[in-house]
């Protein structure tokens, strides 16, 4: 009963933890323009996440150490350092987009401008980061993000046109009026949100940070296998309620209060509140991820001690890093840069640095060395090595696309 | 591989600043380009505003939500506004034409989303809805200038 209670509370934590300030934005500015046509990259993107989130996990669990640890082992220190400075930029742009977020999301609650509650969420994120335990933090905000379950109960209380709906996801095409590069622009917009690398290194980290052993293994498969795609609906369910709501009245979702505004319609202040309470914690539960990612990747590989399983003054670089990280995201986000275009470039600069990051978990997982007989079966190869193509693809086609579209214009 | 990660960083930075600029109008076809992009974006404010106002009427939205959603509702349409009046027009009859009409939609739109704003924060039901109504001819004025100069 206890073990079947922690594989619930893991697939709970992983579809309310699956959503952040990407997903979100991008998948109501997505929803809002194209309707569901462009749900394949958002079903593709859970796929390739599910399979590397696995394959990290798993890494993680046999081996007992982070990911770039293995990383710099494996793939020698002069690829490790170009995995890591990718990855660490990525993660703490992700991480200054979160704490827009959170803000955005306070502000909406209060109508106090945001920016006087960046620095107030700066400190709370540096003090849950500092004080509170890894379980209770993953633990918490996951759940609290499953909040956004309202945007499910908005879409099915807008009554839709179900059969329409379905034909735009299996049948997708790009709308009259919209170019095709920015149609594939924001395919990858949806891809990058889906696969934001800081998801892997959270992951994985906490694996270890959690002592996982291969024991583990069947659980951490049924968390991912089964929350991640949860967890992508719900991606879809926000799409669909801009869809819906937002598209005929010709709206172009440029703030988090648009995001919002078809829950409200459908459902009422209730449901709007639950819409705040899911914001707040999904972006602020993202937050505490990349912050904590950023603070694993550097420490990682550098060989220094990291995690939360020990106490602070045992893990003072990895803290140092953290903290040093956090002051640039809120100085970021402090020079009035708008949340939501920050969030848009972090999504875009997530699916450029992905190879990066995907790659070397690719070739650990297959290390015999590391992993005994646990090495990636044929099939995972098969599938991992088809999906690496997506993302490289992916990877070289956003900056020209970004150019050509003038970011999605 | 340090130096090629380096050029990579600096050519996405370049990207995302070229991304965000506003290049100037040189020729007719480029400026009704621009109005149509400008009516359309302006448009999707108007909009934002009437949804929030319609919702909030039907006591479905927070006074706080619907007083954020109006203010970045008019901060959008004042960006839009300012980007387009920063467009030099070509020294075209035809330019001027569209600019002195899209101009005029424009200033009844900041108008009335302001006075929509002021009345949500004042909590003046009558003057909400008063506001709303003069931002239907706007709204109606600016779908036909889009759709009209959509290249």
């Amino acid at each position: 009963m206890k073990r079947l209670l922690a594989v619930a509370l893991g697939i709970l934590t992983a579809i309310g933890g699956f959503v952040d300030i990407g997903d979100l934005v991008t998948n109501a500015l997505v929803g809002a323009r194209f309707g569901l046509s462009l749900a394949w990259a958002t079903l593709v993107g859970v796929v390739g996440i599910c399979l590397y989130a696995e394959m990290s996990g798993r890494v993680a669990a046999v081996t007992g150490r982070g990911t770039f640890d293995l990383v710099r082992e494996r793939l020698g220190p002069r690829a490790g350092l170009a995995n890591l400075v990718a990855s660490f930029l990525v993660t703490a742009l992700t991480f200054g987009a979160e704490i827009g977020g959170v803000a955005l999301a306070l502000q909406l609650a209060s109508d106090v401008n945001y920016l006087l509650w960046v620095p107030m969420v700066g400190l709370a994120l540096w003090l849950v980061l500092w004080r509170v335990k890894f379980s209770v933090l993953e633990n918490v905000f996951g759940l609290l993000g499953l909040a956004l379950v309202v945007f499910g109960v908005a879409v099915w209380m807008l009554h839709p046109p179900w059969g329409d709906l379905a034909h735009q996801v299996v049948a997708p095409h790009k709308p009259a009026g919209e170019g095709l590069p920015t149609y594939f622009y924001y395919a990858i917009a949806l891809f990058g949100a889906a696969m934001t690398p800081y998801e892997v290194f959270f992951f994985s980290s906490g694996a270890v940070e959690e002592h996982w052993s291969a024991k583990d293994i069947p659980i951490a498969r049924v968390n991912v296998l089964l929350g991640f795609p949860l967890g992508g609906l719900l991606s879809l369910s926000i799409a669909a309620s801009a869809a819906l709501v937002l598209l005929p009245a010709n709206v172009t979702v440029d703030s988090l209060g648009q995001v919002g505004l078809p829950v409200a319609i459908a459902a009422g202040k209730l449901a709007l509140a639950a819409t705040i309470l899911g914001f707040v914690a999904a972006t602020f539960g993202a937050a505490l991820e990349t912050g904590l990612s950023a603070g694993y990747t550097v420490a990682q590989y550098f060989g220094w001690q990291w995690g939360k399983y020990v106490r602070p003054r045992q893990a003072a670089r990895f803290h140092l890093v953290l903290l040093l990280t956090l002051i640039a995201a809120v100085a970021v986000v402090l020079t009035t840069i708008n949340p939501v275009t920050l969030t848009e470039y972090s999504v875009v600069f997530s699916a450029i640095a992905l190879p990066l990051t995907y790659l070397p978990i690719l070739v650990v997982a297959n290390d015999p060395d590391y992993m005994g007989d646990r090495v990636n079966s044929r099939w995972v190869n098969a599938l991992a090595s088809v999906f690496l193509v997506v993302i490289v693809v992916a990877s070289v086609a956003a900056i020209p696309l970004m150019i050509a579209t003038k970011a999605g214009q | 591989m340090i130096r090629r990660l380096a050029a990579a960083v600096a050519v996405a930075g370049a990207a995302a600043a070229l991304g965000g600029c506003v290049a100037p109008a040189p020729t007719l076809s480029a400026y009704e380009s621009k109005a149509a992009r400008t009516a359309h974006d302006a448009l999707s404010a108007v909009e934002t505003a009437q949804l929030a106002f319609t919702a909030s009427q039907q006591g479905r939205l927070t006074r706080q939500y619907l007083g954020v959603v109006l203010s970045e509702s008019e901060d959008a349409f004042g960006s839009v506004q300012q980007t387009f009046d920063s467009v030099q027009p070509p020294d075209a009859g035809a330019a001027d034409t569209m600019r002195d009409d899209l101009d005029k939609l424009l200033s009844d739109g900041s108008d009335a989303l302001s006075q929509l704003r002021i009345a949500a924060r004042r909590q003046r039901t009558a003057d909400m809805a008063e506001a709303s109504r003069a931002l239907r001819p706007v709204a109606t004025g600016l779908e036909r200038f889009a759709r009209e100069h959509a290249q």
